[in-house]
């Protein structure tokens, strides 16, 4: 069973959605946090280890991409991820998650500007290159430079997905097995 | 992978998300530019479905730019008074102007624009509010902030989570309108402009909170203060 995708549609008004509370990571290794009907239903405790140490992986994904619209990702596939008890199913999953994340970084810095400069360059008939104010040192100085070449894949979005790609493939080359070793991330 | 190294692994991935995208208490991004070009985009992004929704209930609605030819818009960082040397959007139907949308200006509180009407002083900043896109009348006075009896659409965009302090700033704003009931407060020269169900009309401005992020179970917002909550992704 899947609901309806959070977010499919533009200008889509979430009256009914719950609303998302900034999680914080403290506390959460210490006390596995219920994630699915599996575990909901008190069989947490009965999870493989590395079912489980999937599944928090996916829960601390889950909390930042769901933020993002995407049709092909809900909470019932997370759930039915983890009730499958695949270990397997569960890292596809979180590898979906991230990857939607990279996705999303990387249209943010710079397709989704012209996207949306196009469109209003149709609205109003006419090219129009949208410009964004900057604030410069001293602080009383303002640059004005197109809003795409401020957009152009920066440092932060590329370190950013470098490291999500690095701890991806981590996680993936190891598929959790329960042994000794490994590489760790640095 | 060993428990320490899981510990490990999942402790990072938790600080990579939170020192990209900004979580309260988890850290920021840490490129202040990066933060505002994100939202300065959100803003073109909601002015684009702001545009988009009024055609589509209004296609008899042609808006041009302000100052054709020009070819370009700015986004303020720091919203300003109104001046009409600043391009903007003018909507107009059969000939006529009928408003005009100005992006990153003040809205003069109820009390700065009654002291305003009554004669002259000095605006100081708690005198008015902030929007991100508002639509007014088409014959606004230039070089001031907007009066609320001018206002028919406000937009305020939020391109991060929803937090109490952006619910109490809409609200208050809200309330500010909402206060004009008054002879001397009716709406001021605007023509019938049919808006979207989306954008209501009641009374007698509306006020659109515009998030990037799921807004989540805020129904009251809407039911009992009148404002729209629009998740428009990017």
């Amino acid at each position: 069973m899947s609901r309806e995708p959070v977010g499919a549609q533009d200008g889509k008004l979430l009256a009914s959605t719950r609303l998302a509370i900034a999680p914080r990571l403290s506390g959460m290794m210490q006390v596995f946090r219920p994630l699915g009907a599996s575990v909901r239903s008190g069989t947490a405790s009965t999870m493989p280890l590395p079912l489980r140490q999937a599944s928090v992986l996916l829960e601390i994904a889950r909390r930042h991409v769901r933020d993002f619209a995407d049709p092909g990702l809900d909470d019932d596939m997370l759930d039915d991820a983890t009730r499958g008890g695949n270990v397997l199913d569960a890292t596809d999953l979180l590898r979906r998650y991230l990857q939607l994340t990279i996705e999303h970084v990387q249209v943010r810095a710079g397709l989704a500007a012209a996207k949306h400069s196009d469109r209003l360059a149709q609205i109003l008939g006419e090219p129009i290159k949208v410009m964004v104010e900057l604030p410069q040192l001293p602080f009383e100085e303002k640059a004005v430079v197109p809003l795409a070449e401020t957009l152009a894949p920066d440092r932060d979005a590329r370190a950013f997905v470098e490291r999500i790609e690095f701890l991806l493939a981590c996680i993936e080359r190891d598929r959790f097995p329960s042994t000794d070793g490994g590489e760790r991330p640095s | 992978m060993t428990q320490e190294e899981f510990s490990r692994t999942a402790a990072e991935l938790d600080n990579a998300f939170n020192s990209f995208f900004g979580v309260p208490g988890m850290g920021t991004r840490t490129s202040q530019s990066a933060r505002l070009t994100d939202g300065k985009l959100f803003e073109l992004r909601a002015l684009t479905w702001l545009l988009d929704n009024i055609l589509a209930a209004n296609p008899q609605i042609a808006p041009r730019p302000s100052h054709p030819g020009l070819g370009y818009f700015v986004l303020r960082v720091v919203p300003s008074n109104l001046d009409y040397n600043e391009p903007h959007i003018i909507l107009s139907a059969h000939g006529q102007d009928i408003a005009r949308v100005w992006l990153n200006v003040q809205v003069a509180s109820r009390g700065a624009a009654r002291r305003r009407r009554s004669g002259s002083y000095v605006e100081t900043p708690p005198d008015y509010h902030e929007l991100d896109i508002a639509l007014t009348a088409p014959n606004v006075p230039d070089r001031k902030s907007i009066d609320p009896r001018h206002l028919r659409v406000g937009v305020e965009c939020k391109d991060r989570r929803l937090q109490k302090s952006m619910v109490r700033e809409i609200l208050g704003l809200r309330r500010l309108v909402s206060l004009l009931t008054g002879p001397e407060d009716q709406h001021e020269g605007f023509p019938v402009l049919h808006l979207p169900p989306a954008l209501q009309q009641y009374p007698p401005s509306h006020l659109v909170l515009c998030s990037s992020r799921h807004l989540g179970a805020l129904d009251p917002l809407e039911e009992e203060h009148g404002i729209t909550l629009v998740h428009i992704p990017l």
